[in-house]
């Protein structure tokens, strides 16, 4: 069997860790032959530098730029290395992944993503319906558009603490105005309006990884409790758990919308009950966890896409415990340099 | 400016500055001026090679010497 | 000269003006070298540059997407070109044959859209501002007037007194949609119970009529519910009027408000993702509506349609005047097209293509207008490869709004062509030249 040659976007293993290193990490594990391809957005992103899990690592465009600029970036990939599977790991990249996909499997460009009406299911203005019908409860979310709009929801709709979250990535919870207008401008500097502010709720986070095959059928879960984390909220130390609760709601979200290929669901849970916070439609930076746990998520989802099914593995050990650590290595200047001029690491 | 003595230019059109750690990226045409600044060469001595080696008119290649030097003494001054 | 020469490029490594767009070797520019199947090299050779060109077909196109897709929902539908956003004749005259009848908001807007041959009867008059001469024209000749304060209720029943017959009038309402700016400064408040006054003294006049309500909640409205939270609250009051005045309203006017597939600046995701399809507005709007659909006969359904109609079909072609190395690291390019013809690139950020492949690397580039004005910047911050002098430039979406806020500043303003559906060209309006401004001055 030829080895299949896979892109991973996310590589950016820094203190605020994209998925793509550690779903590389899992599919180097796994029985697939494979031949993984980094797909970075910073010359600087870890993941190009490390051989062992990429055979080649190349620069792409900012999705800001639109489906044009990341299409060409792909089939030149593609004709220099060969592309057959891709799996997206950015919020930001995926909307455009999404709408495209069609034309990605025109390319030979095989994925396995929510279609675009699942996807708009999670999308913040939707997601209270969503938990309406999912049966979870779901804090009171506002769209804003300015630090105007958003003043006003604090004052009038919802009231302080609050969170403020980024449409893509970052969340903080605010005390008082003065912090809330200095997170929001923070966060609309990189990633633009609108931003989303939300009810504080008070209880217990839970996360759970998930994979929903082209049914909508789960075919492999795992649920977390953080325990160390980075200002951003990014785990670094975290345990295993399994609440009934949730594995019923991970159903009943997959059955619900038809969902299809990875994803996260942040929780709360409070004295009512559990809460969808987020809905991400992509693994999360912990996706190794699942996979030293015996759940290894991307290989099921390598195997999705080539043979349309995967055995299902609910099964994994309560109580694992997950360490993070920082770690560092030595290379050569030339592979930047490689990078820069040529837009790969390899020089090709 | 960055040390001339010291640049080091490598095949893919990069520089880099052993001195002070920056690295520097340039097309042919910058590069080779840099090669020729290197090799002591004067504005005038640089733009008639410049001139030969591209097929492009003396005055042109004159006044394209002149603004990349003034170009690289900016960038030493920026940030 | 040497096909393989390019300027002498060097670009420090982490410079911070690469933070919005990776480094350069992330980028690729846009290559288009024809709208329409004419070549850019072309039309500036004939018209030269600057140069705004449109497209007949997308105007066309973009028009009975948006009709049809309204259509689905409701049977008694009428578009009225917003003469605001693009008043060229030429532009004009292409929506009028697809159907649509004229929007205008002043005095010279009307006498435009007459001149067109547009009847009184086939025109929406809007604004703040209706002096009593042409409202008395207007009223007269049968347009379709929404009155934006008290004084304009008083003229028109003062008109329909001397004149002895009753007339027809309909009221701008503004409302809190949930989006954000509130338009609050047109029309009449609704929450407030002034919209409510307004109609009473409609209807307390044996002079005056109710013919119906009009509400443009905003531009460039991102989320299509906003127009479900409008039409509830319209829905309402339209109720309630029809009770007090004892008839059904002739008419619901929505304005327009629809976003165009343009880069608003702040927004992170490209247009293709941030913008909802017209069929989503459409939907959002016609299940409020049904109510209204489902009368025999429904009321008439008007819609103002301007930046979604045109702005996509409207490009900008500008050319490289000189360039030169900025102190921070920016290359700095002259275009001969600047703030004066892009009033809209406060806000915008245009998708800018070249009309071939140019190679080399990328530099942190800014591209500034002709005007000896500081602030005459059209991109402060894209990606380039060195481009040489005279190289053309395409500048899109620009068809709304440019044209008609663009100033003779400095500089003439240049030709507007359009490329007509057999790709022929027709000269819109020609450049502008000393005689023309001159005349003016007697």
């Amino acid at each position: 069997m030829n080895s299949l040659r896979i892109g991973i976007s996310g590589i950016n293993a820094t203190d605020n860790p994209g998925p793509g290193v550690a779903v590389a990490r899992s599919l180097i594990e796994s029985n697939i032959p494979t031949e993984l391809i980094g797909l970075s957005y910073d010359v600087h992103d870890p993941g190009n530098y490390i051989f062992n899990l990429f055979k080649n690592s190349y620069l792409m465009p900012y999705p800001n730029r639109g489906w044009q600029g990341l299409i060409t970036a792909l089939k030149s990939i593609q004709s220099k290395n060969g592309l057959d599977i891709l799996i997206p790991c950015l919020d930001a990249e995926l909307p455009l992944m999404i709408k495209n996909q069609q034309e990605l499997r025109n390319e030979g460009i095989q994925t396995l993503l929510p279609t675009e009406d699942q996807f708009e299911l999670r999308s913040k203005d939707r997601l209270a319906a969503l938990a309406r019908e999912i049966q979870c409860g779901y804090p009171k979310t506002e769209v804003v558009y300015s630090l105007d709009q958003m003043i006003q929801v604090l004052k009038e709709s919802i009231p302080l603490p609050a969170v403020i979250k980024g449409k893509y990535y970052k969340a903080y919870v605010v005390y008082n105005l003065d912090t809330a207008v200095l997170k929001a401008t923070e966060i609309a500097a990189e990633w633009g309006f609108p931003l989303l502010v939300q009810e504080k709720l008070t209880g217990q986070e839970i996360n759970l990884i998930g994979l929903a095959d082209d049914q909508g059928s789960v075919v492999g879960r795992v649920s977390i409790k953080k325990q160390l984390t980075t200002h951003l909220g990014k785990v670094w130390t975290a345990v295993t758990i399994r609440n009934e609760e949730l594995d019923q709601l991970c159903d009943r979200f997959c059955k619900v919308t038809g969902w299809r290929g990875p994803f996260e669901l942040e929780c709360m849970v409070t004295s009512e009950g559990i809460h969808l916070i987020e809905i991400n439609p992509r693994f999360p930076a912990w996706v190794y966890f699942a996979t030293g746990v015996g759940v290894n998520l991307p290989q099921m989802l390598v195997q999705l896409i080539t043979k349309g099914n995967c055995p299902k593995n609910l099964d994994y050990s309560l109580g694992k415990y997950l360490v993070r650590y920082s770690t560092e290595f030595v290379t050569d200047l030339n592979l930047f340099q490689n990078l820069l001029s040529l837009r790969n690491r390899e020089g090709l | 400016m960055p040390n001339l003595r010291f640049l080091n230019m490598s095949a893919n059109g990069m520089a880099f500055d052993p001195e002070t750690g920056e690295s520097y990226q340039m097309n042919g045409s910058a590069q080779f001026i840099l090669q020729s600044l290197q090799k002591g060469l004067d504005s005038q001595e640089i733009a008639s090679a410049l001139s030969l080696k591209f097929n492009i008119p003396f005055e042109k290649a004159h006044t394209d010497v002149l603004e990349f030097q003034v170009q690289l003494e900016m960038m030493a001054k920026a940030a | 000269m040497s096909n393989d020469y390019t300027k002498p490029s060097i670009v420090k490594v982490g410079n911070p003006l690469y933070a919005k767009h990776g480094s350069s070797a992330q980028s690729y520019h846009f290559v288009r070298d024809a709208i329409e199947g004419v070549k850019i090299s072309d039309l500036v050779a004939q018209y030269g540059s600057p140069l705004f060109v449109f497209s007949e077909r997308s105007l066309r196109l973009k028009y009975q997407q948006a009709f049809k897709a309204m259509q689905r929902y409701y049977p008694n539908l009428v578009f009225g070109w917003s003469y605001k956003t693009n008043y060229l004749n030429g532009i004009c005259q292409v929506f009028h044959q697809e159907g649509a009848i004229a929007e205008v908001v002043s005095q010279f807007e009307y006498e435009k859209a007459r001149s067109l041959g547009i009847p009184g009867n086939q025109i929406i008059f809007n604004g703040p501002h209706k002096p009593e001469g042409i409202l008395r024209r207007a009223l007269l000749e049968g347009a379709q007037v929404h009155a934006d304060h008290f004084y304009e209720i008083e003229d028109a029943e003062k008109i329909a007194k001397e004149n002895g017959s009753p007339i027809t009038i309909g009221i701008r309402i503004n409302l809190d949609s949930g989006i954000y700016p509130l338009w609050s400064r047109f029309g009449f408040n609704l929450e407030s119970g002034q919209a409510w006054a307004a109609i009473r003294r409609i209807a307390e006049s044996p002079h005056l009529r109710f013919g119906g309500v009009h509400c443009h909640i905003g531009t460039f409205i991102m989320d299509p519910t906003a127009y479900s939270r409008a039409i509830q609250k319209l829905s309402k009051l339209i109720r309630e009027a029809e009770s007090l005045v004892g008839y059904n309203i002739e008419y619901i006017d929505l304005g327009g408000g629809f976003p165009s597939m343009s880069q608003l600046k702040g927004v992170y995701q490209p247009p293709e993702v941030a913008i909802s399809s017209v069929e989503d507005y459409a939907e959002s709007i016609g299940k409020e509506l049904q109510w209204l659909a489902s009368r025999k006969p429904a009321p008439k359904l008007c819609f103002e349609l301007g930046r979604h109609l045109v702005d996509e079909a409207g490009y900008l072609i500008t050319q490289v005047v000189a360039d030169k190395a900025l102190p921070d690291g920016r290359r700095a390019y002259v275009l001969d097209a600047g703030v004066n013809l892009l009033y809209t690139s406060t806000w915008y950020k245009y998708k800018i293509e070249l009309d071939r492949d140019v190679p080399g690397m990328m530099e942190p580039s800014i591209l500034n207008g002709p005007l000896c004005m500081n602030i005459d910047v059209v991109d402060e911050a894209i990606l380039l490869p060195r481009l040489p002098r005279f190289q053309n430039l395409i500048l899109s979406p620009v068809g709304a709004y440019n044209v008609t806020q663009s100033m003779q500043f400095i500089e003439y303003r240049p030709n507007i062509v359009m490329i007509g559906e057999n790709k022929s060209i027709s000269l819109l309006r020609r450049k502008e030249g000393l005689e023309d401004l001159n005349r003016l001055e007697g």
